[in-house]
């Protein structure tokens, strides 16, 4: 119980619950704007977060990502243009509400799904995450390597139909991983004698290359100015009736998201798809759907919100990132010198229980002044968004620099941001490079230390918790390849 | 399904990346202690992965391939990749703010801005506030330059 009151010791501060507030703001501010997504406003506005308390720093950037997440649904409502990928599944149902003018209805669904599932999600979170944590206390390097593997192959198989790419993308991160001192021996590896080498590629710099600067650079090829026509917005309102009519869909698709972001490697864009599916097929009249059904946009919105807090369960338990995100809030986790993973649940549990604290009032946040500003936020499509794209470069080379005012990092930045163009270009998905680049070195001294302490002998793949996570690593990838043959077969 | 053009020299990049790995690894030392599989054997097993997943895209061929900018679209592109280049090479020079404002003015143009005002007003805008709010109210260090001893 301690815990809990260190984390409301730690949110309860005036600076704390004002950057939630700020946070909420500029994420609905930026998520908002079509072509900004969650994923990038939280990597780019990172660098705000490196003087601030650890707590205050986690506070903003849930509040970002509560904020973008929530508000990529509006350019996906008004013209079918997810502000987001996680708000693909609301599409399906939102576009057709609103060309039917009832796009102020499809709005505010949007906004109260979103808080609702975000704070079942966060409710779930607080009730496993430090159950989880007490489990793998008792993890050793076997499992560690063989959770790192199960984590990459899953994310790589779930990877939008492109399972290959998606390993590919995972090895590369793997590799990039390991360039610098190796674990055990501290040996510089791929050096080229350079002492920045040497000292191993810096996280935060490829994350804000892959996920920020990349996006801008296809938004520079494309240029694309801001959107002039706007649907008829119909009215907000939301009876009580309607409410009690979506509170079902809401619920379950929450409780259901928030499993499938439990799963390492598995985000917000799954989650919602799953949902979507799922109450689809339970629900009465699933002719409906894809017409402008408002479940559809009850059960999109809710399971994507809740699934981000299910991904913050390995984050914070194993260390072992959920998504895209998750492995940004590993990075500016580890920037304070923490280590996410079972030890900070006794280490920093004012971080750990402020963060469970923090994210419900976020969603709270959310719903006060998602709803207060709704007419405000849809009034943000109209902004000219390619004017912002060189300030969004600016952020950042600030926040690859300020680290460690290292023009060096700046170059990584870079580079990071020249290969995530191509491997976007050419449908590799970026997610499972970062996760690699955070699994490299756990894999790496998990499978070495378990050959030490075994002898030499790969006994320790049959003890059960190792052996339990191969045979889910090869169902996945087994799954995922049947999935594929009977994808193509069908379009063939 | 077919394996494209980019497949093909996006294999043989992969291919050709998981050898020189193999090959660098040959110069790492040997085990520090008896049964470490020592510092060269599991970038040999991601390599030896990678090059699998290579020759797999091969097979398999890959969907959702945009195709790459040409013209004016190539031009932007390239145009922003190096002034960010210069932008970084320039910064501790140059000072934040002024080399802030220099590459604004570039990419704002890249972008396809042409109104005067603009291209002046926005540059010092944001470089100011940008250093202002890191330098001044969050304490994170930018490299200061002439402008910056000037005005703070």
């Amino acid at each position: 119980m301690s815990g809990w009151a260190a984390g409301f010791e730690a949110v309860l501060d005036p600076q704390a619950l004002f950057l939630i507030l700020a946070g909420v703001l500029v994420g609905i501010l930026v998520g908002a704007l079509p072509g900004l997504s969650a994923t990038m406003a939280v990597a780019v506005l990172l660098p705000f977060t490196f003087a601030l308390e650890p707590v205050d720093g986690m506070m903003l950037l849930l509040g970002i990502y509560g904020g973008a997440l929530y508000a990529g649904s509006i350019p996906a409502i008004l013209i079918r243009a997810p502000g987001t990928p996680s708000a693909a599944a609301t599409v399906l149902d939102g576009h057709p509400m609103s060309q039917r003018g009832r796009a102020g209805e499809a709005l505010s669904i949007s906004v109260v799904a979103s808080a609702v599932g975000g704070m079942v999600g966060v409710v779930f979170l607080a009730l496993f995450a430090p159950r989880v944590a007490e489990f793998a206390l008792r993890f050793g390097p076997a499992e560690y390597f063989m959770l790192s593997i199960f984590a990459l192959t899953i994310i790589a198989s779930l990877s939008e139909s492109a399972m290959v790419k998606g390993l590919i993308s995972g090895t590369l991160g793997l590799l990039i991983a390991m360039i610098g001192l190796d674990p055990i021996q501290a040996f510089p590896r791929f050096a080229f004698g350079s002492v920045e080498l040497s000292a191993g590629i810096q996280f935060i710099p490829i994350l804000i290359g892959l996920f920020g600067v990349a996006e801008a650079l296809r938004q520079f090829e494309r240029l694309r100015g801001g959107v002039e026509e706007r649907p008829a917005l119909g009215s907000f309102r939301l009876g009580f009736d309607r409410l009690k009519r979506l509170a079902p869909t809401t619920a379950g698709s929450s409780v259901l998201g928030f499993l499938v972001g439990v799963l390492p490697g598995t985000g917000g864009d799954i989650g919602s798809f799953v949902a979507y599916n799922e109450t689809k097929r339970f629900a009465r009249g699933e002719k409906n759907f894809g017409r402008g059904d408002p479940r559809g946009v009850a059960a999109a919105e809710s399971a994507n919100n809740a699934s981000t807090a299910g991904a913050l369960t390995p984050t914070l338990t194993l260390g072992i990132p959920g998504d895209s995100v998750s492995a940004i809030l590993i990075g500016a986790i580890t920037v304070h010198g923490l280590r996410p993973g079972p030890q900070l649940f006794t280490g920093s549990p004012e971080l750990v229980y402020g963060i469970f604290i923090g994210f419900f009032l976020v969603y709270t946040c959310l719903l006060v002044v998602g709803l207060l500003g709704i007419r405000l936020w849809v009034q943000l499509m109209r902004v000219p968004t390619r004017f912002l794209w060189p300030t969004v470069l600016v952020l950042s080379v600030v926040g690859s620099y300020a680290l460690r005012s290292n023009p060096f990092d700046v170059l990584v930045m870079l580079l990071a941001a020249v290969l995530g163009y191509f491997m976007m270009k050419g449908g590799y998905p970026l997610a499972p490079l970062v996760i690699g680049v955070i699994l490299g070195p756990i894999a790496e001294s998990g499978f070495r230390r378990a050959m030490i302490i075994s002898g030499g002998s790969f006994e320790w793949l049959l003890t059960p918790i190792p052996l339990t996570l191969l045979i889910l690593t090869l169902a996945s990838i087994a799954l995922a390849a049947l999935r594929a043959r009977s994808g193509s077969a069908s379009s063939a | 399904m077919r394996a494209g053009v980019g497949d093909i020299v996006a294999a043989a990049l992969l291919v050709a990346v998981a050898v020189a790995v193999v090959l660098l690894t040959l110069d790492f030392p040997p085990p520090g202690q008896p049964d470490d599989p020592g510092a060269a054997t599991f970038p040999r097993m991601v390599a030896g992965a990678l090059a699998v997943f290579a020759l797999l895209l091969l097979v398999q061929g890959g969907r959702s391939e945009e195709s790459l900018p040409r013209g004016r679209a190539l031009l932007r592109v390239v145009g922003v990749v190096v002034l960010l280049a210069i932008y970084a090479a320039v910064l501790e020079a140059l000072g934040f703010m002024l080399a802030t404002m220099l590459f604004l003015v570039g990419a704002l143009l890249l972008a396809g801005m042409r109104r005067p005002l603009m291209l002046a007003l926005m540059p010092v805008g944001v470089s100011l506030t940008l250093f202002y709010v890191f330098s001044v109210l969050l304490r994170v260090s930018l490299p200061r330059g002439v402008l910056e001893r000037f005005i703070f």
